[in-house]
Order: C-alpha cells, then structure tokens, then sequence
C-alpha cells in the first residue's frame, strides 16, 4: 500500500525531464539531486549516528578534484574515476576516524572543520595539480560517461543523477530498519547501553564517516564534471553549511528529508539570488526548528497520514459503510 | 566456566573505592552484592565491565583474562550489565531498544541488508519472534511501539532488563533493578529474576532491597567502604556480626533482617 506512493514518486522523477524540456529547471533538478547526496552522506553520520561533521564539503572537494584532475590529466571517463574516488574517501574518512573518534565526539566534529581547511589550502597552493584558484576546467566537449559514451546536456546528467539518488535513498532504506540502523541509533541516543550489549560505538562510527564521506565524495565528483569548473571554493564552508542546513530543515533521520532539505537550498538563491540567501538560509532554519525540531520531513508526513484518514473516511461515509473510528 | 574477579583494587586519585576484591560468579547461580551507599558496587561493576579500568587485580571470564578490554568486547564474551541510573535508548521504540538488544547474535551480513535477501529477511523474522518472548517474560508486550522515552518507571526498568536479558548473558550484572519500583512491583521483579534462573546464565545483583536479596539469591557478597566485610550463604549473611553492625551501626535504611 505504502510502495504504491514510493513508485509514484519514482514515476515523477522519471518522467520530469519529459515534462518541461527547460534546461534551466532540469539544472536545477540536478543541482536539488547533488546536493542531496551530500545531504544523504551527513545524515548518516549526524541523523543516524549523532556523530557531527563541522568539515562534511572535505569529502565533496577530494570527489570533485579526483574526478577532475583524472578527467583532465588522463582523459578518463566519469565512470573510471569513480572508484578511485570512493577510495579515496574511503580512506580519507578512515584516517579522520580512527584519528579523532577515540578521543570523543566533539574532536572529531572540530578535526573534520580543520580537515576541510586543509584539503582547500592544499587545492590553493598544489597548482601543478589543481592549477590553484584558477580552478580545474573540463572540456565540455570530451566529457564521456564510460568507455566513448559521451555524457552531455542536461538530460543525460539529470538521469545519471536521479539514479545515484534512487539507489542511495534505497540502500538507506533498508539500513534504516535492520540492525545496522538500529546499531547506528543506539549509539546515537545511549552509548554506553550500545557498548554494554556488544555494540562498538568506535567502529560503527569510523564506518559511518566513510560511508557518509563516500556519498558526499560522489555528489563532488557528479558536481565537478557538470559545472566542469572545479575551484578551492568546493571545500568551503558553503557546502558543508548546506549539507547540515538541508539535513536540519528538511527532517534528520528520515528518508525524505535530506533530498526536501537539498530542494529547498538549492533552490532559494535561485529565487532571491545575492547578498540576501545567506540571510533567508538563516531565516529559514530558524523557522523550520522553532515550529518543527525535527524538521519538515515528520510535518509533511504526518500531514499526509491525516489527510488519508480523512478521505479514506469519506469515502467509507459514501459507500454506507460505518465509521468505527480508526 | 565462572567469572572471577580477583584481587580488584580501584583507586580514584586518593579514595580506595575498591581494595583488594576476590569473588566468583557461577552459570546458574544469582550472586548478591550489597554494602551501603558508596561502598563500592557500582564501582565494581564497572571495573568488571570494562567501563573504566582496575589500578590493579584481574577479572577472568571462562579462562580468559579481561582485565581492562572495553565493554562490547566483554559483552560478545556474554559479560552483560545494566546501569543503577537506567539507561535506555530513548528515541527508539520497546521494539527496537530489545531488537538492538540481539545485535550480537545477528545472522545476516551488511550485504545481506543492503539487498534484502532472504537470509535477512528470515534472521529478522527469528530476531522478532525472541523479541516478543522476551516483551511478554517482562510484560511489556501491548507497549511495543511506544518510545522508551515515554513509557512509566517501572517500565523503564523492566525494558533495561530486556535489553540486557535478550542478548544472551553468560553472567548478568543487575545494578540496583528494584530501586524506585513499589513493594508489588518489586515482588513481582524478585519472582521474574527467580524464574530467569537457569543454568544458562549466572546473575550478579546489587541491591539494596534485602528482602529480594536474601531471597533470591544463592551467595552474597558484602561491601563496606570498598573492603571486603563478609561472603557467605544469605543464612551465614543474616547472622553475621560484621555485617549487622555496619548495617545497624552506621544507621543507614536498610536492614539485614528486613522482611
Ligand atoms: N568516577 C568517580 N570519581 C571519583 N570518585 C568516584 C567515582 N565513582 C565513584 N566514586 C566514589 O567511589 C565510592 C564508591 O562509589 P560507588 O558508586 O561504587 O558506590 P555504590 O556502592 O554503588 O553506592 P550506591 O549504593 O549509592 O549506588 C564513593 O565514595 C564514590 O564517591
Ligand atoms: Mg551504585
């Protein structure tokens, strides 16, 4: 009963870029899509695990400048470079981890801000490999999925999106009700009772980290290669503020959430562009957690459920039958 | 097959809360561990699980030495505890703080989740059907879906037992179960903890309730400022004059001869 909304959505999604063709409203589509990847990857840490990532565009920078300098040294496909940026990540997330989650939580929140600073200074000052401020530029023209099929225009990148979002909001998904969410949570809400009944609280957020490190690594990469211009500025403090902002508003821990969240901050500069986005970003994360702690995602939900009641309701009245009051 | 503890000593900078504690807990025996209000067993506990370390002695379960290892690798040795102020996980409902419970005896791989085979499908349908024996031994069972956070007290305290209960301890470590609950309620935990015993599992219970103590368990363990005052059968207890004398002398509220 509850798949048939879930296909629903998928089905709109899918169909999009048939009903309006403005390349304009698909980047933006595209843009929503990337930045709830990064979304996704915080809100396993911080959501799920209660782990708190100050330095989450760290893990969007190395993805961003990976797929770029392979793209634009070597030539490579985007697919080819995939791997390579996961394993970066991947290990990137593991040193940060095993370095710092020992220790305490709250090192780990002010190790990964300073991580994101470094792997920006390093972007600034390497200029052999990331040519500095100037920033990687790709070739729009030889940019190539995998083997020598090109990946070009909005459509393609819209789909190549959507999928990667699809699969990642499955896995999540599934995580969610196993043991492995349950893990992740309690952690998150008791750590003590976690490791009492024989749950590691050190390794379950080391992996977390990477995991969510290597999500965020994929949405850089898919950023890097469609704006094809990859500067310093992708480890700043800008993206990671989306990430927790988008993850905050839109609902920590529930599935809708962190892409709602991406929508919502992809999309306001866009209608009130300049100085003043900072200050409505402020405005409505303010709004949102003083109407709504847990953000939207639980609102709308709910809202939805009731709305069910009700029609179901009438539509029970209309056939005569009695209302027993569900 | 026991837990022992041998020689524990835990200073804190100056204070001496544990000396030189020897005591052993056996498969289907419920040991006692009692002494007034900071005399130690808390402490005890949580050298023994690995939540802070000994300044010197041993804590051997089954053979093996565990002095100091951090508490999820004693609770994969089936060293299981729960704590005096209780602890669950909040947010989560009855269900899933008892499913969290059998974390360690789970039957399904991370890849077996990601994509629902049917190994996890059915490890998840044996894990819910352990969970609902366990909710209906600790009469929680019409409470399932509620948030730990919300329920009762005395509800609270029966979902710690739960958890702890459901992740097959070989020795379970009950850090003052009793406390807050009503003279029924008590009762009723006393006769649950009686009809837990098994040769399974070995208990080791600190509480203050000396009625539940000298009836449930099979030996008892005194504290007193952290030193060992007495060991014995809870007749030998009863008639120690050590003990009545700590007890009665220091004036505290319980009484050994309480009923
Ligand atoms: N982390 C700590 N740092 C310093 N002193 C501590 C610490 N934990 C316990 N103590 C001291 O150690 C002594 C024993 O405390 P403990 O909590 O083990 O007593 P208890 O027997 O569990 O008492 P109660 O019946 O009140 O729970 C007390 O004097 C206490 O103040
Ligand atoms: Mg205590």
């Amino acid at each position: 009963m509850k798949k048939i909304y879930y296909l629903l959505a998928v089905l709109i999604f899918l169909l999009f870029p048939f009903v309006t063709t403005s390349p304009y409203l698909q980047s933006l589509m595209i843009l929503t899509g990337i930045f709830a990847l990064l979304a996704f990857g915080l809100d396993l840490m911080f959501g799920y695990t209660g782990v708190v990532s100050f330095g989450h565009a760290a893990f969007f920078a190395i993805g961003a400048y990976i797929t770029g300098i392979l793209t634009e040294r070597m030539e490579w496909s985007l697919a080819a470079t995939i791997p390579f940026v996961i394993i970066g990540s991947t290990i990137c997330g593991l040193l940060i981890g095993l370095a710092t989650i020992r220790i305490g939580g709250i090192y780990f929140s002010l190790a990964s801000l300073g991580f994101a600073e470094i792997i920006r200074l390093v972007a600034l000052n390497w200029s052999e490999l990331t040519h500095g401020p100037m920033g990687l530029v790709l070739n729009p023209e030889k940019l190539r999925l995998i083997g020598s099929i090109p990946l070009k225009g909005e459509m393609a990148f819209y789909y190549l999106v959507l999928i990667t979002v699809l699969i990642t909001i499955y896995f999540v998904y599934r995580m969610r009700k196993s043991w492995i969410g349950r893990a992740l949570m309690s952690i998150r809400d008791n750590e003590p009772l976690a490791s009492s009944i024989g749950i590691s609280p050190v390794l379950y957020k080391v992996i977390i980290i990477s995991a969510g490190g290597g999500i965020a690594s994929i949405a850089g990469s898919y950023y890097g290669y469609y704006y094809g211009l990859i500067t310093p500025m992708v480890s700043g403090v800008h993206y990671t503020t989306i990430a927790l902002l988008a993850v905050m508003v839109g609902g920590r821990g529930t599935l809708a959430g962190p892409l709602l969240g991406a929508a919502i901050f992809a999309l306001v500069p866009e209608l009130i562009p300049g100085e003043f986005s900072d200050l409505i970003f402020g405005a409505i994360l303010l709004i949102v957690i003083l109407l709504s702690p847990n953000g939207l995602a639980p609102v709308l939900t709910r809202t939805f459920l009731s709305f069910r009641k009700k029609f179901n309701r009438v539509k029970k009245k209309e056939e005569g039958e009695l209302d027993v009051g569900t | 097959m026991a837990l022992f503890v041998e020689e524990l000593t835990k200073d804190f900078g100056g204070l001496r809360a544990l000396s030189g504690i020897s005591f052993s807990v056996e498969p289907g025996k419920i040991v006692g561990l009692i002494g007034t209000n900071g005399a130690g067993k808390t402490t005890c506990f949580n050298v023994v699980t690995g939540f802070s370390k000994p300044t010197s002695g041993r804590v051997m379960v089954d053979g093996t030495d565990i002095t100091g290892k951090p508490s999820h690798q004693l609770a994969r040795k089936g060293v299981i505890r729960t704590f005096q102020q209780t602890s669950l996980f909040g947010k989560l409902t009855v269900y899933d703080n008892v499913r969290a419970g059998l974390h360690r005896h789970r039957g399904s791989s991370a890849l077996d989740v990601l994509f629902n085979t049917r190994k996890y499908r059915e490890d998840e349908k044996k894990i819910n059907q352990q969970v609902d024996n366990v909710l209906v031994q600790l009469g929680l069972m019409g409470r399932s879906g509620i948030q730990a956070d919300e329920l009762s007290y005395g509800e609270q305290k029966r979902l710690a037992i739960a958890v702890a209960l459901i992740s097959k301890p070989k020795y379970l470590l009950l850090d003052e179960p009793a406390a807050g609950l009503n003279p029924q309620e008590t009762s009723e935990l006393s006769s649950s903890l009686a009809s837990l015993r098994s040769d399974q599992f070995g208990i080791l219970l600190v509480e203050h309730d000396m009625k539940m103590v000298m009836e449930i368990c099979d030996y008892i363990v005194v504290l007193a400022s952290g030193k060992l005052l007495a060991k014995g059968t809870p007749e030998e207890i009863r008639t120690n004059t050590a003990v009545i004398e700590a007890y009665l002398g220091g004036g505290k509220k319980e009484s050994v001869n309480s009923r």
